[in-house]
Protein backbone atom coordinates (compact mmCIF):
# COMPACT_ATOMS: atom_id res chain seq x y z
CA UNK A 1 0.00 0.00 0.00
CA UNK A 2 1.42 3.62 -1.32
CA UNK A 3 1.19 6.41 1.29
CA UNK A 4 -0.33 9.80 -0.62
CA UNK A 5 2.47 11.82 -2.18
CA UNK A 6 1.57 14.87 0.29
CA UNK A 7 1.73 12.60 3.05
CA UNK A 8 5.44 11.82 2.33
CA UNK A 9 6.52 14.78 1.35
CA UNK A 10 4.91 15.47 5.29
CA UNK A 11 6.99 12.83 6.35
CA UNK A 12 10.14 15.20 5.77
CA UNK A 13 9.51 17.38 8.05
CA UNK A 14 10.26 15.63 11.33
CA UNK A 15 12.66 13.64 9.09
CA UNK A 16 14.64 16.67 8.93
CA UNK A 17 15.13 17.39 12.31
CA UNK A 18 16.32 14.03 13.01
CA UNK A 19 18.72 14.43 10.48
CA UNK A 20 20.01 16.86 11.45
CA UNK A 21 20.25 15.69 15.02
CA UNK A 22 22.29 12.89 13.49
CA UNK A 23 24.48 15.40 11.58
CA UNK A 24 25.89 17.44 14.65
CA UNK A 25 29.26 15.70 14.06
CA UNK A 26 29.84 16.45 10.40
CA UNK A 27 28.31 20.52 11.08
CA UNK A 28 31.93 21.89 12.13
CA UNK A 29 33.03 20.44 8.79
CA UNK A 30 29.90 21.45 6.34
CA UNK A 31 30.49 24.98 8.17
CA UNK A 32 34.29 25.06 7.35
CA UNK A 33 33.87 24.31 3.68
CA UNK A 34 31.46 26.97 3.73
CA UNK A 35 33.28 29.40 5.39
CA UNK A 36 36.58 28.67 2.93
CA UNK A 37 34.38 28.75 -0.04
CA UNK A 38 32.77 31.93 0.23
CA UNK A 39 36.28 33.35 1.77
CA UNK A 40 34.41 34.81 4.71
CA UNK A 41 32.28 36.59 2.36
CA UNK A 42 28.98 35.32 4.40
CA UNK A 43 28.63 35.87 7.96
CA UNK A 44 28.48 32.72 10.56
CA UNK A 45 25.16 33.28 10.65
CA UNK A 46 24.39 32.91 7.18
CA UNK A 47 26.89 30.14 6.78
CA UNK A 48 24.50 28.21 9.86
CA UNK A 49 21.41 29.03 7.61
CA UNK A 50 22.95 27.51 4.58
CA UNK A 51 24.23 24.43 6.22
CA UNK A 52 20.55 24.23 7.77
CA UNK A 53 19.31 24.33 4.64
CA UNK A 54 21.41 22.15 2.88
CA UNK A 55 21.09 19.41 5.66
CA UNK A 56 16.81 20.00 4.89
CA UNK A 57 17.84 19.60 1.26
CA UNK A 58 19.48 15.90 1.57
CA UNK A 59 16.16 14.73 3.43
CA UNK A 60 14.38 16.34 0.21
CA UNK A 61 15.90 14.66 -2.02
CA UNK A 62 15.81 11.13 -0.33
CA UNK A 63 11.81 12.23 -0.03
CA UNK A 64 12.10 13.12 -3.97
CA UNK A 65 13.45 9.98 -4.79
CA UNK A 66 10.89 8.00 -2.87
CA UNK A 67 7.93 9.18 -4.70
CA UNK A 68 9.64 10.29 -8.11
CA UNK A 69 8.15 7.62 -10.27
CA UNK A 70 4.74 8.48 -8.37
CA UNK A 71 5.02 12.20 -9.71
CA UNK A 72 2.07 12.67 -12.08
CA UNK A 73 3.15 14.73 -15.22
CA UNK A 74 0.52 17.97 -14.62
CA UNK A 75 2.44 18.28 -11.01
CA UNK A 76 5.84 17.93 -12.23
CA UNK A 77 4.78 20.84 -14.99
CA UNK A 78 2.88 23.11 -12.02
CA UNK A 79 6.19 22.78 -9.64
CA UNK A 80 8.29 23.31 -12.33
CA UNK A 81 10.17 27.05 -13.74
CA UNK A 82 12.76 26.59 -16.96
CA UNK A 83 15.56 29.65 -17.31
CA UNK A 84 17.01 29.15 -20.59
CA UNK A 85 15.00 26.63 -22.58
CA UNK A 86 16.04 29.04 -25.84
CA UNK A 87 19.72 27.99 -25.34
CA UNK A 88 18.81 24.41 -24.84
CA UNK A 89 17.01 24.93 -28.10
CA UNK A 90 19.41 26.71 -30.25
CA UNK A 91 22.11 24.00 -28.97
CA UNK A 92 20.04 21.50 -30.46
CA UNK A 93 19.44 23.26 -33.83
CA UNK A 94 22.73 21.92 -34.78
CA UNK A 95 21.33 18.05 -34.80
CA UNK A 96 24.21 16.75 -33.17
CA UNK A 97 22.78 16.77 -29.77
CA UNK A 98 24.31 18.34 -26.46
CA UNK A 99 26.00 17.63 -23.23
CA UNK A 100 24.51 19.12 -20.11
CA UNK A 101 27.12 19.53 -17.98
CA UNK A 102 26.63 20.06 -13.54
CA UNK A 103 27.66 19.53 -10.59
CA UNK A 104 25.82 16.91 -8.19
CA UNK A 105 22.54 19.10 -7.40
CA UNK A 106 19.81 17.58 -5.15
CA UNK A 107 17.34 18.02 -7.99
CA UNK A 108 19.30 16.65 -10.44
CA UNK A 109 17.06 13.43 -10.85
CA UNK A 110 13.69 15.34 -10.74
CA UNK A 111 14.95 17.79 -13.44
CA UNK A 112 15.59 15.07 -15.65
CA UNK A 113 12.19 13.11 -14.98
CA UNK A 114 10.85 16.40 -15.83
CA UNK A 115 12.55 16.91 -19.23
CA UNK A 116 11.78 13.54 -20.08
CA UNK A 117 8.11 14.42 -19.54
CA UNK A 118 8.07 17.30 -21.56
CA UNK A 119 10.35 15.38 -24.66
CA UNK A 120 13.46 15.43 -23.59
CA UNK A 121 14.95 12.47 -22.09
CA UNK A 122 18.65 12.54 -20.58
CA UNK A 123 20.56 10.39 -20.47
CA UNK A 124 22.51 10.09 -17.24
CA UNK A 125 26.49 9.36 -17.04
CA UNK A 126 26.76 7.23 -13.81
CA UNK A 127 29.62 5.47 -12.08
CA UNK A 128 28.34 2.43 -10.58
CA UNK A 129 30.93 2.35 -7.73
CA UNK A 130 31.07 6.05 -6.53
CA UNK A 131 33.47 7.21 -4.42
CA UNK A 132 31.97 8.72 -1.37
CA UNK A 133 34.47 8.82 1.96
CA UNK A 134 31.36 9.70 3.94
CA UNK A 135 29.70 6.51 3.55
CA UNK A 136 32.21 4.15 5.48
CA UNK A 137 33.60 1.16 4.69
CA UNK A 138 30.36 -0.63 6.38
CA UNK A 139 28.47 1.73 3.93
CA UNK A 140 30.64 1.06 0.83
CA UNK A 141 30.64 -2.12 1.23
CA UNK A 142 26.67 -3.24 1.71
CA UNK A 143 25.13 0.12 1.14
CA UNK A 144 26.70 1.67 -2.39
CA UNK A 145 25.64 -1.11 -4.80
CA UNK A 146 22.15 -1.53 -3.37
CA UNK A 147 21.51 2.59 -3.37
CA UNK A 148 22.97 2.18 -7.18
CA UNK A 149 20.24 -0.20 -8.12
CA UNK A 150 17.38 1.59 -5.90
CA UNK A 151 18.14 4.55 -8.50
CA UNK A 152 18.36 2.84 -11.48
CA UNK A 153 14.46 2.78 -12.12
CA UNK A 154 14.54 6.13 -11.27
CA UNK A 155 16.78 7.20 -13.52
CA UNK A 156 15.93 4.70 -15.90
CA UNK A 157 18.23 6.36 -19.02
CA UNK A 158 21.40 5.82 -18.08
CA UNK A 159 25.27 4.62 -19.16
CA UNK A 160 27.24 3.69 -16.68
CA UNK A 161 31.12 4.90 -17.30
CA UNK A 162 32.81 0.70 -16.35
CA UNK A 163 30.25 -0.48 -19.46
CA UNK A 164 32.11 -1.24 -22.19
CA UNK A 165 31.95 0.94 -25.02
CA UNK A 166 30.13 3.78 -23.23
CA UNK A 167 31.75 7.11 -24.95
CA UNK A 168 30.06 5.02 -27.96
CA UNK A 169 26.66 4.52 -26.12
CA UNK A 170 26.98 8.64 -25.43
CA UNK A 171 27.93 9.31 -29.01
CA UNK A 172 25.18 7.51 -30.20
CA UNK A 173 22.47 9.63 -28.19
CA UNK A 174 24.27 12.50 -29.52
CA UNK A 175 24.14 11.36 -32.75
CA UNK A 176 20.13 11.24 -32.64
CA UNK A 177 20.67 14.71 -31.59
CA UNK A 178 19.61 13.41 -27.66
CA UNK A 179 21.44 15.28 -24.15
CA UNK A 180 23.82 13.48 -22.48
CA UNK A 181 24.03 14.69 -18.97
CA UNK A 182 27.62 14.59 -17.23
CA UNK A 183 28.39 15.53 -13.85
CA UNK A 184 31.61 17.40 -13.71
CA UNK A 185 32.52 17.12 -10.05
CA UNK A 186 32.76 13.64 -10.05
CA UNK A 187 37.12 12.95 -10.76
CA UNK A 188 36.45 9.49 -11.14
CA UNK A 189 34.28 9.90 -14.48
CA UNK A 190 37.50 10.24 -16.74
CA UNK A 191 40.68 8.36 -16.75
CA UNK A 192 42.40 11.73 -17.37
CA UNK A 193 41.60 14.57 -14.64
CA UNK A 194 43.00 18.46 -14.34
CA UNK A 195 43.19 20.01 -10.76
CA UNK A 196 41.63 23.39 -10.29
CA UNK A 197 41.19 25.72 -7.29
CA UNK A 198 37.75 25.21 -6.59
CA UNK A 199 35.50 26.89 -3.50
CA UNK A 200 38.92 27.45 -1.61
CA UNK A 201 40.78 24.45 -2.25
CA UNK A 202 42.07 22.22 -5.22
CA UNK A 203 40.41 19.81 -6.40
CA UNK A 204 40.13 17.40 -9.82
CA UNK A 205 37.68 17.07 -12.59
CA UNK A 206 37.44 15.03 -15.20
CA UNK A 207 38.65 15.88 -18.69
CA UNK A 208 37.24 13.06 -20.92
CA UNK A 209 34.21 14.28 -21.77
CA UNK A 210 35.68 17.58 -23.14
CA UNK A 211 37.57 15.31 -25.98
CA UNK A 212 34.60 13.41 -26.65
CA UNK A 213 32.02 16.33 -26.88
CA UNK A 214 34.96 18.06 -29.58
CA UNK A 215 35.49 14.87 -31.46
CA UNK A 216 31.07 14.47 -31.20
CA UNK A 217 31.34 18.12 -32.43
CA UNK A 218 28.26 18.75 -30.01
CA UNK A 219 27.68 21.64 -28.14
CA UNK A 220 28.22 21.86 -24.13
CA UNK A 221 25.13 23.28 -21.98
CA UNK A 222 26.02 24.12 -18.08
CA UNK A 223 23.07 23.35 -16.23
CA UNK A 224 21.76 23.74 -12.74
CA UNK A 225 18.49 22.32 -10.71
CA UNK A 226 17.77 24.10 -7.82
CA UNK A 227 14.71 22.93 -5.93
CA UNK A 228 13.06 19.62 -5.26
CA UNK A 229 10.01 18.05 -6.75
CA UNK A 230 7.61 21.10 -5.00
CA UNK A 231 8.87 23.72 -6.30
CA UNK A 232 11.75 23.46 -9.25
CA UNK A 233 13.93 25.50 -11.41
CA UNK A 234 16.03 24.01 -14.31
CA UNK A 235 18.38 26.75 -15.77
CA UNK A 236 20.19 26.23 -18.82
CA UNK A 237 23.50 28.77 -19.65
CA UNK A 238 24.20 29.81 -22.79
CA UNK A 239 25.98 26.59 -25.67
CA UNK A 240 29.38 27.19 -24.09
CA UNK A 241 31.57 27.99 -27.03
CA UNK A 242 35.03 25.82 -26.93
CA UNK A 243 38.33 27.70 -27.46
CA UNK A 244 40.91 26.21 -30.14
CA UNK A 245 44.10 25.49 -28.31
CA UNK A 246 47.46 24.66 -30.24
CA UNK A 247 47.56 21.05 -28.61
CA UNK A 248 44.95 18.50 -26.88
CA UNK A 249 46.46 19.31 -23.61
CA UNK A 250 45.71 23.34 -23.62
CA UNK A 251 42.09 22.57 -24.79
CA UNK A 252 41.45 20.70 -21.84
CA UNK A 253 43.08 22.68 -19.25
CA UNK A 254 41.66 26.13 -20.67
CA UNK A 255 38.41 24.87 -21.38
CA UNK A 256 37.21 22.78 -18.66
CA UNK A 257 38.63 25.64 -16.46
CA UNK A 258 35.96 27.92 -17.67
CA UNK A 259 33.20 25.12 -16.98
CA UNK A 260 34.91 24.83 -13.58
CA UNK A 261 34.46 28.82 -13.13
CA UNK A 262 30.74 28.18 -14.34
CA UNK A 263 29.99 25.57 -11.73
CA UNK A 264 31.46 27.27 -9.03
CA UNK A 265 29.70 30.39 -9.58
CA UNK A 266 26.13 28.33 -9.81
CA UNK A 267 27.50 26.76 -6.47
CA UNK A 268 28.16 29.71 -4.71
CA UNK A 269 25.00 31.30 -6.18
CA UNK A 270 22.77 28.56 -4.91
CA UNK A 271 25.04 26.74 -1.74
CA UNK A 272 22.27 24.59 -0.19
CA UNK A 273 21.23 22.59 -3.74
CA UNK A 274 25.15 21.21 -3.93
CA UNK A 275 25.55 18.10 -2.66
CA UNK A 276 29.31 17.25 -2.03
CA UNK A 277 30.23 20.23 0.80
CA UNK A 278 30.79 17.09 2.73
CA UNK A 279 32.58 15.38 0.33
CA UNK A 280 35.30 17.99 0.00
CA UNK B 1 34.62 0.99 -56.62
CA UNK B 2 37.19 -0.03 -53.67
CA UNK B 3 37.42 -3.80 -53.61
CA UNK B 4 37.37 -5.38 -50.17
CA UNK B 5 41.04 -5.47 -49.61
CA UNK B 6 41.37 -2.02 -50.60
CA UNK B 7 38.92 -0.90 -47.57
CA UNK B 8 40.41 -3.21 -45.18
CA UNK B 9 43.78 -1.38 -45.92
CA UNK B 10 41.96 1.69 -45.26
CA UNK B 11 40.32 1.31 -42.10
CA UNK B 12 43.66 0.15 -40.89
CA UNK B 13 45.22 3.54 -42.17
CA UNK B 14 42.02 5.34 -40.23
CA UNK B 15 43.38 3.28 -37.27
CA UNK B 16 46.82 4.08 -37.16
CA UNK B 17 45.99 7.78 -37.83
CA UNK B 18 43.38 7.74 -35.22
CA UNK B 19 45.83 5.87 -32.64
CA UNK B 20 48.82 7.94 -34.05
CA UNK B 21 50.24 4.10 -34.32
CA UNK B 22 54.02 3.89 -34.82
CA UNK B 23 52.74 1.22 -37.56
CA UNK B 24 51.75 1.00 -41.05
CA UNK B 25 48.34 -0.47 -42.14
CA UNK B 26 50.24 -3.86 -43.20
CA UNK B 27 51.64 -4.17 -39.91
CA UNK B 28 48.46 -4.40 -38.18
CA UNK B 29 46.90 -8.39 -38.22
CA UNK B 30 44.05 -9.44 -40.08
CA UNK B 31 43.61 -11.39 -36.81
CA UNK B 32 43.95 -8.48 -34.63
CA UNK B 33 41.05 -7.60 -31.86
CA UNK B 34 40.69 -3.71 -32.74
CA UNK B 35 38.48 -3.86 -30.01
CA UNK B 36 42.15 -4.33 -27.57
CA UNK B 37 44.10 -1.81 -29.94
CA UNK B 38 41.61 0.96 -29.74
CA UNK B 39 40.27 0.23 -26.12
CA UNK B 40 36.76 0.99 -26.94
CA UNK B 41 36.29 2.84 -23.16
CA UNK B 42 38.40 5.60 -24.73
CA UNK B 43 37.31 8.35 -27.13
CA UNK B 44 39.65 7.12 -29.48
CA UNK B 45 36.73 4.40 -30.66
CA UNK B 46 34.95 7.76 -31.36
CA UNK B 47 37.75 9.20 -33.16
CA UNK B 48 37.74 6.12 -35.13
CA UNK B 49 34.34 6.27 -36.59
CA UNK B 50 34.71 9.78 -37.77
CA UNK B 51 37.72 9.17 -39.14
CA UNK B 52 36.15 5.89 -41.10
CA UNK B 53 33.19 8.39 -42.13
CA UNK B 54 35.65 10.97 -43.18
CA UNK B 55 37.74 8.59 -45.40
CA UNK B 56 35.07 6.66 -47.21
CA UNK B 57 32.64 9.72 -47.20
CA UNK B 58 29.63 8.19 -45.46
CA UNK B 59 27.79 8.10 -42.55
CA UNK B 60 27.62 5.13 -40.13
CA UNK B 61 24.30 4.48 -38.55
CA UNK B 62 23.62 4.44 -35.77
CA UNK B 63 22.59 0.88 -35.05
CA UNK B 64 26.25 0.10 -36.18
CA UNK B 65 27.55 1.86 -33.83
CA UNK B 66 27.90 -1.13 -31.75
CA UNK B 67 31.31 -3.00 -30.29
CA UNK B 68 30.81 -5.59 -31.71
CA UNK B 69 30.66 -4.51 -35.62
CA UNK B 70 33.45 -1.79 -35.09
CA UNK B 71 36.22 -4.41 -33.76
CA UNK B 72 35.73 -6.54 -36.21
CA UNK B 73 37.68 -6.46 -39.48
CA UNK B 74 35.75 -8.64 -41.77
CA UNK B 75 31.78 -7.13 -40.15
CA UNK B 76 33.16 -3.14 -40.62
CA UNK B 77 34.82 -3.88 -44.27
CA UNK B 78 31.45 -5.18 -45.52
CA UNK B 79 29.39 -2.43 -43.79
CA UNK B 80 31.48 0.16 -45.08
CA UNK B 81 31.46 -1.39 -48.74
CA UNK B 82 27.34 -1.44 -48.24
CA UNK B 83 27.57 1.69 -47.68
CA UNK B 84 29.85 3.04 -50.41
CA UNK B 85 27.79 0.77 -52.79
CA UNK B 86 24.48 2.13 -51.55
CA UNK B 87 25.81 5.98 -52.16
CA UNK B 88 26.92 5.05 -55.49
CA UNK B 89 23.56 3.71 -56.16
CA UNK B 90 22.18 7.00 -55.79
Amino acid sequence: MFFPVKLIRLFGIPLACLYQALCIPKIPSLHAALRLAFQDKRTSEEIKKTSKRFLRNHVCRAIDDIILNRLERKDLLENSRIIGLENLQAALSAKKGAMLVDGHCFCSRVAKRFLREIGLPVMSVRNRVPDDPCIGRIGARFLKRRYVDFLKPLIKDEVFIQDKGFNLKIFKRLRENGLVNIHIDTPSFSYKTIEYPFLGRKCRFPAGFLRLAKVAGCPVVPMACIGNSAAFTIIFEEPFSMREMKDEESFLVANLGRLVEILETQILQHPDQWEFWVRL
Amino acid sequence: MNSGDDIRQKIKGVLVDTLELNLTGDEIEESASLDQLLGFDSVAAIEFVVGLEKAFDITIESEFLELEVLADLDRLSTYIDGRISKASSR
